[in-house]
């Protein structure tokens, strides 16, 4: 690895919690860390992995999440624990805990987002979009993602903001964030990073809109539920729609038939999280009554990513690490395509440290089947 | 294609149902414009609209500033090129000017020793000679040699005014005892050419070098009388904020617009002028101009075509002096700078040799050095104190001229004369030197300003 940097990376295996964090801690050490962030599966014991991780990292800022699965040094992994740390040589960094995410006013999600700035500008730093990002990691399963971020980023803006929604395998029942030595359910984690170094943040997809469309005629938008398209029950007809039958409606199916709502000009996915024994279909982010759903158009996955690091190695160098909000139904379709292995190897070779997300943060929003991070390059800053 | 448990039950042929999902799709439809037309709502689906709003305006917006930084770095950096190529083609033509100086005060010179022989045997010719027309044609002689010799001697004046060598003596002139006396010398000139040449009273002082007002005036007076024809010339003075404006009026031929700049250039007359005693030569108001920039005076000129002119020079006013027309300041002017000891300092070697070129030229002892340090080690060794110091403002490792005069001054007294320099042409530094009552001169120096405030501050040490 390399050690010409203050930028560390690594996972580890194990099933223990104990041995899994001293794991990571032997390969994120180094003396002056600024900031450790941390992805683990959900199949760890969450309050002894809290405790080992205190014990490991002591008063160094970590901040963390669980996943539904972990992006490590050696590409996509399940049941382990990855991350990364940043030295203060590199960074500047702070972080804060914002409880009560699903009942978050906007006026605290504000206030909250001003004395995390105001942190940074006690440690030296103001929060320059040229030269500092901000890190959200986010109860998965809270349904508000769009009100916090609504909250949180109207202070921030355009200070590149990138994050991720917590994931549980696909269990879809308790996500957890980790801050303070414990980790919290319907709460979120905003941390700013002020590096030397030169980045940029990004968001992937690679999906177009074709000429199929619908329309929710029926929804529960508090519980991002659709009941109706068409004005028939959402599931057979989003069935029907994409030429399956009603019992292969799975996750995998999911991420191979994506709708998309047309937003400004560009398509965004709109994920589908599950079918419902009501023939209702959850949603990943929020949905409305009358809204427009266009039927996704794949294009090359693995193709669009190896462009995508091309590219921002072309701008960026060499990347010294990406930290990457990775959407679970891109892995899933990888999966069902069988070019999982490949799309991991990708993300090694860019030494990418991330997760498989419920829902990806960009700027102000919140979107699905994406790849969205933050590419940190080994130049420095003009200014620096 | 739908398992029985799906509700999708419905018959697709029948149009009653289709008719009735029709409907209903319209009315979400309807209500969802309807909603998008209201102020948006705190509801996930408006804010995930309204954050991809804001996200577009702010990379249009990004897009937009980083292509205005780019364009804004490429104008600065052929900018830079620019100004890069006018300092090279500047310092060219300082040096060639400078070169045109020399030649022209070598040759000057060369010129009066063979001038100066012919006269002698011009003399002797005259001896030796008897015949009334033979005498006659030698007084002609004569008269060409004496043109001949006030041609070089104003040539000379120009070449040492353009080197900078001029010796210059600030003090307070009493303008109205000055302007008598030059109107007393002029006046039968003036009368035989048919004018009347009147002084209007003044009390006023000037702060400038006497003999070199002096010349300014007499050359416009002169001027005035050669280019009118009739009528008079009329000299006054008026105020103007806190400088005088004297003032020399003619009834003469007037100079047209496009004129008015060409006239002070060197052998430059006006083409329909009457030249009266056909001794002008055009070189009095490239003197002027000279001179105006040596002493900061402002020339300045109103004419009307066939109506006259007014040349009007103004000096900053000085309160009255002590000795209203002083006597001739008691040292030799040149006295001042020759032979004095100035340390300079100057983290650029390029400006050292510069300043060490010109001040060793008017004879002073010098040393050069990048700091105040290496300055002090520099005199120690040669056992020298400084006359004066010349320091720039902007030295290496951030340190000021200001604080390291200080420093200076703590070795050689509170009273050692100096001069700040710098390049930077800020009006706020220009008021903070004003404010510490410090000279100060902007790069680049001309040595005609160099000069005056070097003997200013010499003289007044001396006296004070």
């Amino acid at each position: 690895m390399e050690r010409t940097n203050g930028i560390r990376r690594g996972f580890s295996m194990a099933r223990s919690a104990d041995v899994a964090a001293r794991e990571l801690h032997q390969l994120l050490h180094q003396p002056a860390a600024a900031l450790v962030a941390f992805f683990c599966s959900p199949l760890f014991d969450l309050d002894a992995l809290a405790s080992a991780i205190v014990r490991e990292f002591g008063d160094t800022i970590v901040v963390g999440c669980t996943t539904a699965g972990e992006i490590t040094p050696l590409g996509y992994s399940e049941g382990s624990i990855s991350g990364f740390s940043l030295s203060s040589a590199e960074c500047c960094a702070v972080a804060r805990l914002i409880p009560d995410i699903s009942s978050l006013k906007i006026p605290a999600g504000a206030a909250a987002t001003e004395a995390l700035i105001a942190a940074l500008a006690e440690r030296g730093g103001a929060a320059d979009p040229s030269d500092t990002f901000a890190l959200l990691l986010i109860d998965g399963m809270c349904t508000t993602e769009e009100l916090v971020l609504s909250a949180l980023y109207r202070r921030l803006a355009p200070v590149p903001l990138i994050g991720g929604s917590a994931g549980d395998d696909m269990r879809l029942e308790h996500t957890h964030v980790y801050f303070g030595g414990r980790f919290h359910r319907d709460a979120a984690i905003l941390s700013l990073v002020k590096t030397r170094r030169r980045f940029g943040a990004f968001r992937l997809q690679h999906f177009t809109g074709s000429d199929i469309r619908m329309v929710v005629t029926g929804a529960d938008p508090r519980q991002r539920v659709v009941t109706e398209i068409n004005a028939v029950p959402a599931g057979p007809e989003y069935a029907r729609i994409v030429g399956l039958s009603y019992d292969a409606l799975t996750p995998m199916m999911f991420a191979e038939h994506p709708v998309m709502v047309r937003v400004g000009g560009d398509y965004y996915v709109r994920s589908i999280q599950k079918l419902n024994p009501d023939h209702s279909l959850t949603f990943f982010c929020a949905i409305d009554e009358g809204v427009v759903l266009t039927l996704g158009r794949h294009e090359n996955m693995i193709e669009n990513l190896g462009k995508f690091f091309a590219d921002m190695r072309q701008e960026l160098g060499e990347p010294l690490l990406v930290i990457g909000f990775d959407c679970i139904l891109r892995s899933l379709e990888a999966e069902t395509r069988q070019v999982k292995h490949i799309a991991g190897r990708i993300l090694a070779e860019n030494n990418v440290i991330g997760f498989s997300t419920y829902g990806e943060q960009f700027a102000g929003m919140h979107v699905n089947h994406t790849f969205t991070g933050v590419f940190i390059g080994a130049g420095f800053n003009a200014g620096d | 294609m739908s398992s029985a448990a799906g509700p999708r039950g419905c018959n697709a042929s029948d149009p009653d149902d289709e008719l009735m999902k029709l409907r209903k799709i319209n009315r979400v439809l309807m209500d969802r414009v309807e909603r998008d037309m209201d102020a948006q709502g705190a509801d996930g689906y408006s804010l995930f609209r309204t954050a991809i709003t804001l996200e577009t305006r702010v990379s249009e917006r990004t897009a937009e500033l980083t292509r205005l930084t780019r364009q804004l770095m490429l104008e600065v950096s052929q900018r830079r090129l620019a100004e890069k190529a006018l300092l090279t083609a500047k310092a060219e033509a300082e040096q060639a000017n400078l070169g045109k100086t020399r030649f022209l005060a070598a040759a000057t010179h060369d010129l009066f020793q063979p001038l100066n022989a012919a006269r002698l045997f011009l003399g002797a010719l005259a001896e030796e000679t008897a015949g009334e027309r033979a005498r006659e044609l030698l007084g002609r002689v004569d008269a060409a040699l004496d043109s001949i010799d006030e041609l070089l001697g104003t040539l000379l004046d120009i070449s040492r005014l353009d080197a900078g060598v001029w010796p210059v003596t600030l003090t307070n002139v009493a303008v109205g005892g000055m302007l008598v006396r030059l109107a007393d010398e002029y006046r039968p000139q003036a009368r035989a050419a048919g004018l009347d040449l009147r002084v209007v009273p003044c009390s006023a002082n000037v702060s400038t070098d006497r003999h070199l007002l002096e010349r300014v005036l007499r050359n416009l007076i002169s001027n005035a009388i050669r280019y009118t024809a009739e009528g008079r010339v009329l000299i006054g003075c008026r105020h103007r904020g806190e400088r005088l404006s004297i003032e020399v009026w003619d009834s003469g031929i007037g100079i047209p617009e496009e004129k008015r700049s060409e006239i002070f250039e060197e052998f430059h007359r006006l083409g329909n002028a009457p030249r009266r005693d056909g001794k002008g030569l055009g070189l009095g108001l490239a003197i002027v101009d000279r001179i105006a920039r040596l002493l900061d005076l402002r020339v300045e000129l109103t004419s009307a075509v066939g109506r006259g002119s007014c040349f009007a020079v103004s000096a900053p006013c000085s309160p009255a002096a002590e000795t209203a027309e002083a006597p001739e300041p008691a040292a030799a002017p040149t006295s001042a700078i020759d032979g004095r000891c100035v340390l300079v300092i100057d983290n650029d070697a390029a400006a050292l040799d510069a300043m060490r070129a010109v001040l060793e030229s008017w004879g002073c002892r010098l040393v050069t050095a990048a700091s105040v340090t290496e300055g002090l080690k520099h005199l120690s060794v040669l056992g020298m104190a400084p006359a004066c110091v010349m320091i720039d403002y902007h030295l290496d490792g951030g340190a000021l001229g200001t604080d390291e005069l200080a420093v200076l001054r703590c070795h050689f007294g509170d009273r050692l004369p100096a001069l700040v320099v710098s390049a930077d042409h800020s009006a706020e530094l220009r008021a903070q030197m004003k404010r510490i009552g410090q000279a100060f001169l902007t790069k680049p120096i001309s040595p005609p300003r160099l000069r005056a405030m070097m003997s200013y501050l010499l003289g007044r040490s001396a006296t004070g």
